[in-house]
């Protein structure tokens, strides 16, 4: 199963692994989380400009509701996860760098 | 001329429809209209046909929709009321209100054909959601209903199952099943005979006998049906009918975004407003150009900063890109259509008050038109 680190896409995505699971008796793969935003370095911004503190704030949050969102998964569905970093790229650039994160979470599988 | 807003849209229109692919939002758009239209003082219904639970969700409730409506508080001097389509109470509601006897009903309801038909059948659910449809815009609790389209391609398969409906029931086979002691059957039913025994062949006879017992009890009740289905199909073709294509900027959902402007003009139906949700902020009016280079010539923090400032402007510069080449292919098939930005918050939308936000931001004054 594949899912973005979200709150509305986690919960759909665990409704329906737990229906597979339990209704349909499939034995379930690793979650694929997807789209991930990379980690946003805790900041000082004293100093900064109101911009660059309002992206600052955004990137924070938004990170956080991505941290909140897999923290849910992690506690509802018992299975491991496999993550794929959100990347700013396209085509082959983005197949290439999607399969070298698979690769990784896929030799960290226990 | 005057451009459309959301607001004109929201106060003027009986029925508006929002369509999109998954993950763009639709479900929040379409509660966000319904927030707005109640803060124009309509009385508003949210009807989502997905059978996913996005538009609880959005919203916060806490336990599920059915097919009841049920009224959400929103502080507004309109009201706003959300229901989810249940195909099997819709069809059954339908069965009811047309039989001519209630002994009718109910031996139409416990036929095998219907009961699968009303449970299982995946086109039924078009139907229904038009059948529906019409039952609310009789509802005088409501003047203006709001169509969460299912997040699929073939969404709008069920603006064309009103007639698709219509003309089946109209079809010699499906009346001389109907009512086959009818006069002018007679010779078609000696002649449908080999046909009949021919399906019956193929499909197994207790399953054709369940049809033919199934439309027999269906007799007189087909007319009524028809005319609703058509009823429906003129209200989803008049002008008091909006359809609101929502997108966000991925590729992906701009390229189904296109489909259905090009089905919707397929259809003859005029696209109302484009919403371009989920569009990544803008922090300023700087460049991702200018925040690379801030960041190469700073250090430590205001570097790191200046870094992350500048791949979210490369979000939204790509983000305006996409939208702008859809807009303007948009503008070839419907010239002069208006469109509404709304940005991505944040976290996911999951109660009134983030509904709230959204609504504000499709209403303000748009830059874009």
């Amino acid at each position: 199963m594949v899912t973005t680190p979200a709150m509305t896409p986690v919960q759909e995505t665990v409704e329906a692994a737990t229906e597979l699971r339990d209704d349909v008796h499939i034995v379930l793969a690793p979650v694929v989380v997807n789209k991930k935003e990379s980690d946003v370095p805790s900041l000082s911004t004293t100093d900064m400009s109101q911009e660059l503190v309002d992206a600052y704030t955004y990137a924070a949050q938004r990170s956080q509701a991505q941290q909140e969102a897999i923290a849910v998964l992690s506690s509802t569905l018992e299975l491991p996860q496999m993550t794929v970093t959100r990347r700013r790229l396209d085509g082959g650039e983005l197949v290439t760098a999607m399969v070298e994160d698979l690769a990784l979470a896929i030799d960290a599988l226990p | 001329m005057t451009t459309l807003t959301i607001d004109a849209l929201c106060a003027d229109a009986q029925v508006l429809v929002t369509c999109g692919t998954g993950g763009v939002g639709k479900t929040s758009v379409a509660a966000a209209l319904g927030v707005r239209a109640a803060q124009l003082g309509r009385r508003v219904c949210v009807i989502t046909i997905d059978p996913a639970k996005r538009l609880a969700d959005a919203i916060g409730l806490t336990n599920d929709l059915g097919n009841e409506p049920q009224q959400v508080n929103t502080d507004s001097i309109g009201e706003l009321w959300v229901t989810m389509l249940d195909v099997r109470e819709t069809f059954d509601n339908l069965v009811r209100s047309t039989s001519p006897t209630p002994e009718r009903a109910r031996e139409v309801m416990e036929n095998s054909f219907y009961r699968n038909l009303s449970r299982s059948i995946s086109g039924t659910r078009d139907y229904m959601a038009a059948e529906r449809l019409y039952e609310l815009s009789n509802d005088e609790r409501f003047d203006l209903i709001i169509v969460d389209t299912p997040p699929s391609r073939n969404a709008l398969d069920f603006l064309e199952s009103p007639e698709r409906l219509a003309r089946f029931l109209k079809h010699p086979i499906v009346r001389l099943l109907i009512a086959p002691s009818r006069g002018g059957f007679r010779i078609a039913n000696a002649a449908l005979t080999p046909v009949l025994k021919l399906i019956s062949n193929i499909v197994g006879s207790d399953a054709l006998s369940g049809v033919a017992a199934f439309l027999k009890a269906f007799d007189g009740m087909e007319n009524e049906f028809s005319r609703r289905a058509l009823a429906v199909a003129d209200t989803l073709r008049s002008d008091k009918t909006g359809f609101v294509v929502v997108t966000a900027p991925s590729p992906d959902a701009l390229k189904e975004a296109n489909h259905f402007v090009s089905e919707l003009k397929r259809l003859g139906i005029t696209l109302k407003m484009i919403v371009a949700n989920r569009m990544p902020p803008r922090f300023g009016t700087t460049t991702s150009t200018a925040e690379h280079l801030a960041a190469t010539a700073s250090s430590g923090d205001t570097a790191r900063a200046h870094a992350l400032l500048a791949e979210l402007c490369e979000d939204a510069e790509r983000a305006e890109a996409g939208i702008n080449g859809f807009l303007a292919r948009a503008q070839e098939k419907f010239a002069g259509v208006p469109s509404s930005t709304a940005t991505e918050m944040p976290s996911d939308i999951h109660d009134m008050e983030s509904i709230v936000v959204l609504a504000q931001q499709l209403a303000a004054p748009q830059a874009r038109q």
